[in-house]
């Protein structure tokens, strides 16, 4: 038994890509798409990045950080919540998507409003329903503080926050939320079997979804229209808001759907509590219209025992380790210093 | 005259032409180039109303980008390209608005050419320091993108709350990309000032219609290349 299990460890460990310690993902995977020369990762910038990740001290009024809408637990979304709720518990417009996998990622938010990683956590700092602060401020706390000093000397050799530290330091700590080993990857490599359920719901995933949740990360992250009737108390056109072009109007990012059993409600106004809603808005629920992605134009098709098999395949896109990772969860040392 | 003295003398007049030569080496290698900001000609302070006409104005808040500074020959070939050359111009900071250039360079007939605002690649390519630091206020948070000209303060003219204007000029992807190249002639001189009346600009918007540009867009293009042809030198 215990040989069998060594064997397992060695075959994980060869099926992994490590060029880097800090930051591993299986061969099979594409290349990252974000540009680590400049901001290479080192310990010290990562730990610096997850003690900003996990500190309230983020929001003006010292109540809200970035795991209270992107908590580890929950694949670093917020559950229970359609629309999050930030500062003075306020409610914002729009469900906070699972980070993971984000070095594969050009574009950042529901609508690509963001283009870059390390500028995406401008947005809720300064939004007022989020953490109603600002670059500046943080960066003048930051400045202040004893423990961050000590944390910037070891992250940059001095001590001075800087906008731009804190925004790339927080990039990586973010660029290690990697998510690749669900009883899916298992599968992949080999050294692990579908039940006859999960494999009918895989076939049917490849039928159906692939084209937009596009494996192995389970997102293609292009822009798309996939029908959703626009909710009236939210009047939510997604893309167009950033490029003006007609032609984005309902269009919104395609979510990655690994650890989709964890990241409930679903879809950016998180209408959706449940898979089975999900897929019931894919069988029957779709509003035809010019834009709509041409893989949804014709109808999809599914009975009762397909549906519950496809739902069998999504959760085994659920990665255990990866949620209940000690190394992505809060620092010990987290407030409390000075 | 003994030989001695015809030495002494032609020693005298070598020192005095090496003093002469010696004298424009000694000049500092570096020139200046200012930006220099005025209201109805004279030089713009922040937060003083003017008036003109019947109307009135007031400046809170004047920041703008300038970056790839170059200086071009009389055929407009370059003849330097400035590193790194982004400058955040505070009017509020009164060390931020002159850059350094070789002085050997500022020739009467040649030319100095540099964008108002900042580069698309630089708007994709995530976090920056020094002047670029999202902290500088000069960084969209809602949507990613420099802040090329900041420009806000009050008007009668204007029927907005309090009656301020906000003109945030950005934008960066096609068709809104609001940054501008001005190319201006060069006096020759050591310290080469480039002016902009500000009066000129706000009486031109109609301020009445339009007190503000908050995002990327025609108006942010199109006030953008009027900020750019008020240059002037």
């Amino acid at each position: 038994m215990r040989y069998l299990g060594f064997l397992l460890l060695t075959v994980l460990a060869l099926a992994f890509r490590t060029e880097d310690p800090l930051f591993s993902y299986p061969k099979q995977w594409p290349k990252p798409v974000y540009a680590f020369r400049n901001n290479p990762l080192t310990a010290q910038k990562i730990a610096l990045g997850r003690a900003l990740f996990y500190d309230p001290r983020l929001s003006h009024n010292n109540s809200i950080s970035c795991a209270s809408c992107h908590s580890p637990y929950s694949a670093f979304t917020h559950v229970d919540h359609a629309l999050s709720h930030g500062i003075n518990d306020s409610i914002g417009t729009r469900n906070s998507p699972a980070l993971m996998n984000l070095a594969w990622q050009s574009s950042f938010m529901w609508d690509g409003a963001v283009n870059h990683l390390d500028v995406q956590a401008l947005a809720p700092l300064a939004h007022p329903k989020e953490m109603g602060s600002s670059i500046a401020e943080l960066v003048a706390r930051l400045r202040a503080s004893a423990h961050y000093r000590h944390l910037f000397a070891a992250a940059y050799g001095d001590s001075i926050a800087t906008g731009e530290r804190t925004l790339k330091a927080l990039s990586q700590f973010m660029l290690t939320l990697v998510s690749a080993n669900a009883k899916y990857d298992r599968v992949q490599l080999g050294t692990d079997q579908f039940t006859a359920q999960e494999q009918n719901g895989y076939r049917l995933f490849k039928t159906h979804c692939n084209a937009c949740h596009t494996e192995p990360l389970f997102s293609n992250y292009k822009f798309a229209d996939n029908g959703l009737p626009p909710d009236p108390t939210l009047n939510d056109y997604g893309r167009l808001r950033v490029t003006l072009n007609p032609t984005d109007s309902f269009k919104f990012k395609t979510p990655t759907l690994r650890n989709v059993e964890y990241s409930y409600p679903y879809m950016h106004d998180g209408r959706f509590a449940k898979l089975a809603q999900v897929i019931d808005h894919y069988t029957r629920g779709i509003r035809p219209r010019g834009s709509l992605a041409t893989p949804l134009r014709s109808p999809i098709v599914l009975s009762s025992n397909d549906k519950v098999d496809l739902i069998a395949f999504l959760l085994t896109l659920s990665d255990r380790e990866f949620v209940f990772d000690k190394r992505l969860g809060p620092p010990e040392s987290v407030v409390g210093e000075r | 005259m003994r030989s001695g003295c015809t030495r002494r003398t032609l020693c005298c007049i070598a020192f005095a032409l090496l003093l002469s030569k010696g004298a424009i080496i000694a000049q500092p290698d570096n020139g200046k180039v200012t930006f220099s900001f005025l209201f109805d000609r004279a030089p713009l302070k922040l937060d003083s109303m003017y008036r003109i006409g019947n109307d009135s104005f007031r400046v809170s808040t004047l920041k703008l980008y300038i970056s790839a500074l170059r200086v071009l020959d009389r055929a407009k070939r370059t003849l330097y390209t400035e590193q790194e050359s982004f400058h955040l111009i505070d009017l509020s900071d009164p060390n931020s608005n002159t850059l350094v250039v070789p002085a050997a360079l500022l020739q009467r007939g040649a030319w100095i050419s540099f964008c108002l605002g900042v580069d698309s690649v630089t708007n994709v390519s995530g976090a920056m320091g020094g002047d670029l630091d999202p902290t500088k206020g000069m960084y969209w948070t809602w949507q990613s993108g420099y802040i090329n000209v900041k420009l806000e303060g009050s008007s009668s003219r204007c029927h907005s709350r309090k009656h301020e204007f906000q003109f945030h000029l950005g934008g960066y992807a096609a068709p809104f990309n609001a940054m501008q190249v001005v190319m201006l002639p060069l006096g020759g001189t050591a310290h080469e000032d480039i002016r902009l009346d500000v009066s000129a600009l706000l009486q031109e918007i109609d301020l009445a219609a339009q007190p503000n540009i908050l995002s990327p867009g025609t108006p942010a293009v199109e006030l953008s290349a009027r900020v750019a042809q008020l240059f002037y030198h």
